[in-house]
């Protein structure tokens, strides 16, 4: 297999942070030096803290200038302020290092012209040396395997998810909160005004990357039009590429400007463009991380808008729930009769549905055989399954738990475990595609169960789960229209 | 008149704008089905082109400075006989001249009345960032109020021209609403595909805009039609 050109830059070998603080404190945004040394890079490869101001950093060596360190250095992130750069540039060019990544802010964004021949001019000259560039106004990479991170408290397991984004801050988001569900990532990287490297080169990146499957990217104005269009097509044909647009309003649009200089274009345009190229589309952070969730594992295989819906809860919140699923475009059928007949002999208790919704509590031993039946009934293309429904596994009749294990951290987890795995049992037996939906904390806790670590116990058995019922059926339908408008390209299912 | 003697011409003439009749000949070279319309420069042309075209014709005038034809008294249509085409084409120019005197007045187009269908548009934008892009919505009330069209990134596939008429929000009018015969969408997507063809062979083209076309249960026909030249 061919190395592509941009590999180096996702592995380099020794990276020098530029500029360093010489207060090594992983959290928030710029410690770059503490956040790879918790990332284990030291282990890896060279990582040299250059700073003329200060002489060492928890005991280790810290170099006057980007000329002391030792060679070779691949990598040099960039905290150096603005004035500094183009010296820094030449000591890039003179070192030949092969990327650099700049943190640092105030060229082009500003809408400064002056700034913005600066940061051309620098580009240019790094370009001309063969240097690469990331940036500027940006977090650059995390990279797992590599143990790049750009902020502290990162997985240091890798996935398969490529994510691009033109902010730093929302790629922190989206890691932080997707590692809470379970996804690991494979690249990440924060490309802020993308004076050189841009969303095109990315992309092309992605789209051959073995250890990405699904990739995901936050843009705020598309740059090279024609280039990001071929790009976005070459990758949307092989791979799941979701698309979440910053700038889609007035306001939006103004503020995507003074935070990356970017145009945001016509909303309308770029929509098209998705479709077009097979790309899904994302309006919001949660709609992102959902269609991410959703596009790894493998309701990627749901054929229809039927729902069957298993949530426990009470009559009312089922109600609310079929509402919900139906405003998202999917159905909530009718339980075939035959289904209803059957299903009564493991329920006789008056008060409970067994139509759809289903909403009732079979006896522990009958709760297989129930969700067997729901699964396979005709209509029934999903199941939307809660926690809540089985509690008679972990509680006795009399309300309390069969386990008086003290530790509730861990019983929590076993039953969350035991759950997840029963729906995944289910799912590999059916082949209907089981999707979990777990309602806000004080529900779920009070039946000793955590919300984060149902959808991550859940993720990690392959099952798809949804902090509310409209976000998993929204996220279905997304997926549904997503190969209706892909037909006539590969079939990524 | 081929493309190029068009191109230049109008480059003589420093206009950036084709006139209707110049842009509906080019269109009718590139395969795109046009309503046949003719320039005429007397009132003796213009009754032998509406003969030779056939009756009932419709009379406008042609002037890249004049943009809402109606408004200045400058179209006339379900024109029968020879006697109504002599009238209409000194009453166009003496309206015309009156509303706006300054304008430049090529002479007036002949055109073949076209038996009206579901009125649909077809055009090409510039986006500043992804190029050029066509477009396509129901004509008149939908696309002025409601802004229902769709896009799609030049070139153009198959794929992608029947995905831009089904986008539509309005696409079950196209399905025969209400017992009404569905139209011939397939008429649409070729009309949509030859016109991109043409655009992409010619990229000193900066917008186009056929509105209204006229599309049937059986075939679709651009009745006016719009080039807007890149300046120079």
């Amino acid at each position: 297999m061919s190395v592509h050109s941009l590999d180096p830059v996702f592995r380099p070998r020794a990276v020098a942070v530029v500029g360093v603080s010489s207060n090594p404190n992983p959290t928030g945004m710029g410690s770059f030096y503490a956040s790879l040394l918790e990332a284990g890079f030291a282990d890896r490869g060279g990582l040299y803290p250059v700073n003329p101001k200060v002489s060492e950093i928890n005991g280790a060596r810290c170099y006057p200038t980007l000329m002391d360190t030792p060679d070779p250095v691949d990598h040099v992130i960039s905290q150096v302020p603005a004035g500094f750069v183009p010296e820094l540039v030449d000591q890039c060019v003179a070192k030949k290092v092969r990327s650099i990544h700049f943190f640092t802010a105030g060229f082009s964004e500003t809408g400064d012209q002056q700034m913005a021949v600066v940061e051309r001019q620098m580009i240019e000259k790094l370009r001309d040396a063969g240097i690469r560039a990331i940036g500027p106004n940006c977090m650059g990479l995390y990279v797992p395997g590599s143990k790049l991170a750009f902020m502290g408290g990162f997985p240091m397991e890798s996935g398969n998810v490529f994510l691009l984004s033109q902010s730093g801050a929302n790629a922190g988001e989206v890691v932080r909160d997707l590692t809470n569900r379970g996804v690991r990532f494979s690249k990440v990287v924060s490309y802020g005004n993308g004076a050189d490297l841009r969303a095109h080169d990315f992309l092309d990146y992605a789209a051959q990357d073995q250890e990405s499957t699904v990739v995901a990217a936050y843009i705020e104005g598309v740059q090279d039009g024609r280039k990001f269009f071929e790009a976005l097509q070459r990758c949307a044909r092989v791979k799941p590429v979701i698309m979440l647009k910053g700038g889609r309003t007035r306001s939006g649009s103004q503020a995507a400007h003074s935070h990356t200089g970017s145009l945001a274009g016509s909303i309308e345009i770029f929509d098209s463009v998705c479709r077009q190229t097979g790309a899904l589309r994302a309006e919001t952070m949660d709609e992102l991380q959902d269609l991410i969730v959703a596009v790894s594992t493998n309701i990627r295989q749901v054929s229809g808008r039927g729902v069957a819906l298993f949530a426990g809860g009470g009559g009312g919140f089922a109600v609310l729930s079929a509402d919900a699923i139906d405003r998202e475009g999917l159905t909530v059928p009718r339980m075939p009769q035959s289904a209803v007949d059957e299903m009564r002999e493991y329920i006789p208790v008056a008060g409970s549905s067994v139509n759809n919704p289903i909403d009732a509590f079979p006896p522990s031993e009958y709760l297989d055989d129930m969700l067997r039946l729901i699964a396979t009934a005709e209509g029934m293309d999903m199941v939307f399954m809660s926690p809540l429904i089985d509690r008679s596994r972990w509680q006795s009749p009399n309300g309390k738990d069969k386990d008086s294990s003290s530790d509730s951290q861990s019983k929590a987890e076993k039953v969350t475990n035991l759950i997840a795995g029963q729906m995944k049992h289910l799912q590999d037996d059916t082949g209907t595609p089981v999707i979990g939906v777990i309602r806000g904390g004080g529900m779920a806790r009070m039946m000793g169960v955590d919300p984060d670590d149902f959808l991550e116990a859940t993720y990690r058995q392959g099952i798809a789960s949804f902090p509310s019922v409209s976000r998993a059926a929204r996220t279905v339908n997304q997926l549904l229209e997503w190969r209706e408008y892909r037909q006539g390209l590969p079939d990524l299912s | 008149m081929n493309y190029e003697s068009v191109l230049h011409q109008a480059r003589a003439e420093g206009r950036d704008l084709l006139n209707e009749v110049e842009a509906k000949q080019l269109l009718a070279q590139a395969g795109v089905p046009v309503v046949e319309t003719l320039l005429a420069t007397t009132a003796d042309q213009a009754k032998r082109l509406a003969r030779e075209i056939g009756y009932p014709v419709v009379v406008k005038v042609v002037s890249t400075d004049i943009s809402h034809k109606s408004d200045v008294g400058g179209v006339k249509v379900g024109l029968a006989n020879a006697e109504a085409v002599g009238e209409a084409y000194e009453a166009i120019l003496a309206n015309s001249r009156q509303a706006l005197p300054d304008a430049v007045i090529t002479g007036v187009a002949v055109q073949s009345m076209a038996v009206e269908g579901t009125e649909i548009i077809v055009g090409m934008v510039r986006d500043p960032q992804f190029g050029p892009v066509m477009m396509f919505g129901l004509g008149g009330i939908f696309v002025e109020l409601l802004k229902d069209v769709s896009f799609r990134v030049l070139p153009l596939t198959e794929r992608d021209a029947k995905q831009m008429v089904n986008d539509i929000k309005g696409r079950a009018i196209l399905d025969g609403l209400r017992g009404q015969e569905p139209v011939d969408k397939a008429a649409i997507c070729q009309l949509i595909l030859t016109a991109s063809e043409f655009i992409e062979q010619h990229p000193e083209i900066q917008e186009l805009d056929m509105n209204p076309v006229f599309v049937y249960a059986d075939g679709a026909v651009a009745v006016d039609a719009r080039i807007v030249l890149t300046r120079d």
